[in-house]
């Protein structure tokens, strides 16, 4: 019983805590991007485009903490830079939450989590390679620091479950080759949604960067610039790399200051 | 901070990490004459899953090829320069097209019927077997490619207790539910007929379905060897196996799939499927085989390419690219149109 007391009077302090001085915010985001691809395991031809972008968050934040939950979505073209066929539509949904901890003034460190990240691509006059895609769920180790109005944050991608559309020679997940795992009657090799034949990846063969920007432009008004590249290897010296340069016009719906309530 | 500073700093952080981007991505090929065969002849040779079976050296081919290409080479001469190594694989799945969009766009490929006759005549099929005026109880799936069938059957009217079942093509889609009524039609048959003949292939999961119903245990197939790296020996053998379909329908009387050259790709599927079991004998011409997964895409000049990064090797220990010649070898007579030798043969065959 006594345990269940500490329990009730720990949970509440963190919740009296979180609610004295903390500022939730509803933002939706609105914008465009400038993107980028390239599959070495069967073109070297990199693929330039543009599209745009959609984002609902919720971000909750206090003296000690700050922690998010936010879903984006980009969808966009982009064209071979070689050539004038296969261009290649994307669409690329993401859903993550992130919890850092207040080091020091200004700087607040932790992790973020994409729960969901799906990037699936298809492209114009292709048979069995037409769709490309990488779903799975990303682990970042995660920072932000704000100076005057400004906001940078830097995510380093640590863990990845991933699951990738193509493997070396053909449009099936390498691991499902590799390991003789092959068979048409498989539904999970098409199926991105389908966790088997997936790999855990570390820093290395998943290099997966992000960089954000927030300036706030007025109360409600900010504008947000981020930077998201990756490099993810399954036979070494035939990278993917995607990428995408985002501009967007963030307003935040609801902007509540909670003070010793 | 004003407003043009802010566009300013934004725009120097997007150059600069596209240019970050630029950094860690591999340079955009060549498009010059050299760098687009060189692009091909090493997606050869890094991918195409059967050098050692089609008896190709690919590095004295494209050596051979390379010194003849000068900056002079224009670009009809260099794709039939490019095409003579697509050409030297004897494969129908490898294929370059110069422009899909394009009518009269240059292309290069295999041709699987040369220096074989017709084993297959759509008027004498018709008018001899499965058409209305002639027969009354075949059945058909529409939706075919075109106008086409997906699926025809029934009995035969020269004898009432051989069934007949085509397959125009696998490209295309079927309810189990239907492939359970085709099954159910022909359950109280003595023989079946499973004409292949003119089907190209498609989806392998689909002719692997319809094998399934000719056995009621599980047997292994074969394997089916894919390329998983870019040196030569870099495979992995993934075997395979047909299980039999969870159903009151099997089909376990005698069985004669017909064949011609046209019997491909996922047709080769069906073949290998149900080539182990005991009651199912191929009547006809040679198979065209295709029995490799296809990958495809676009050198660095937009031209097209496909081709077999996997092969598969049957139960018996075949490779079946090439095809395979039938149990009972048997010629189509265009000269007689009144009947198809192949189906007499066969319904001679399942009394």
């Amino acid at each position: 019983m006594y345990k269940k007391l500490w329990c009730f009077v720990i949970l509440a302090s963190i919740g009296l805590g979180a609610s004295a001085q903390s500022q939730r915010t509803l933002s939706v985001d609105l914008g465009g991007t400038l993107t980028s691809f390239q599959d070495n395991k069967f073109s070297q031809v990199r693929f330039r485009g543009a599209g745009g972008a959609f984002a609902i968050g919720y971000q909750r934040q206090n003296p000690q903490a700050l922690w998010s939950a936010r879903l984006q979505i980009l969808a966009g073209s982009e064209s071979a830079a070689t050539h004038d066929q296969g261009i290649a539509t994307t669409i690329n949904p993401r859903v993550e939450l992130r919890y850092l901890r207040k080091v020091k003034e200004n700087l607040f460190l932790g992790a973020q989590w994409d729960v969901m990240d799906f990037y699936n691509k298809q492209f114009d006059g292709l048979g069995n390679n037409s769709n490309y895609y990488l779903t799975g769920s990303n682990l970042f180790a995660s920072g932000v620091y704000e100076w005057n109005k400004f906001r940078f944050g830097l995510d380093v991608g640590v863990l990845a479950y991933a699951k990738e559309g193509t493997g070396f020679a053909f449009s099936a997940p390498q691991s499902a080759t590799e390991n003789g795992e092959f068979d048409y009657l498989d539904d999970a090799l098409i199926n991105p949604f389908r966790l088997k034949h997936g790999k855990i990846t570390g820093f290395g063969p998943n290099l997966h960067l992000r960089t954000n920007i927030q300036y706030q432009l007025s109360d409600r008004w900010n504008l947000v610039y981020q930077w998201n590249f990756r490099r993810y290897v399954q036979v070494p010296g035939y990278a993917a790399y995607m990428g995408y340069n985002m501009l967007n016009v963030r307003f935040d719906i609801r902007d509540k200051n909670k003070e010793g309530k | 901070m004003k407003t043009n500073k802010l566009i300013l700093l934004t725009l120097a952080l997007a150059w600069m990490f596209t240019s970050c981007e630029r950094v860690f991505m591999a340079p955009n090929p060549g498009t010059d004459s050299v760098a687009v065969f060189d692009e091909y002849a090493t997606l050869v040779k890094e991918k195409y899953a059967m050098l050692e079976f089609k008896a190709v050296d690919i590095d004295v081919l494209a050596d051979s090829i390379r010194a003849t290409i000068t900056e002079n080479t224009s670009p009809e001469e260099l794709f039939e320069k490019v095409g003579t190594i697509t050409l030297r694989l004897k494969d129908g799945h490898t294929v370059l097209i110069e422009d899909q969009q394009k009518s009269n766009s240059l292309f290069a490929f295999f041709d699987l019927e040369a220096g074989y006759a017709p084993a297959f005549d759509g008027d004498i099929l018709v008018n001899n077997y499965i058409g209305k005026s002639v027969n009354r109880g075949m059945k058909t799936l529409d939706g075919g490619e075109g106008e086409g069938f997906r699926a025809v059957w029934g009995t035969l009217t020269q004898d009432t207790e051989i069934g007949y079942l085509w397959f125009p093509s696998w490209d295309i889609s079927m309810e189990d539910s239907e492939l359970e009524t085709i099954f159910s039609d022909l359950k109280d048959t003595k023989g079946l007929i499973v004409d292949q003949r003119q089907n190209g292939g498609g989806d392998p999961a689909l002719a692997t379905k319809v094998a399934a119903y000719f056995t009621d245990a599980t047997i292994s197939t074969g394997y089916e060897r894919f390329k998983t790296g870019p040196g030569p020996n870099d495979f992995t053998d993934s075997p395979l196996s047909l299980e039999p379909v969870n159903s009151e329908n099997r089909y376990l009387k005698p069985v004669a799939v017909l064949t011609d050259r046209l019997v491909y790709s996922a047709s080769t599927t069906f073949l290998y499927s149900v080539d182990p079991l005991s009651q199912v004998f191929t009547l006809g011409q040679r198979s065209g085989g295709g029995s490799g997964s296809v990958a495809d895409g676009y050198l660095a000049n937009g031209w097209y390419w496909s081709m077999s990064t996997s092969e598969f090797i049957d139960a018996k220990g075949r490779h079946l690219d090439d095809g395979v010649d039938a149990d009972i070898p048997v010629a189509l007579d265009l000269g007689d149109m009144t009947q198809d030798e192949l189906i007499e043969r066969a319904i001679q065959e399942l009394q």
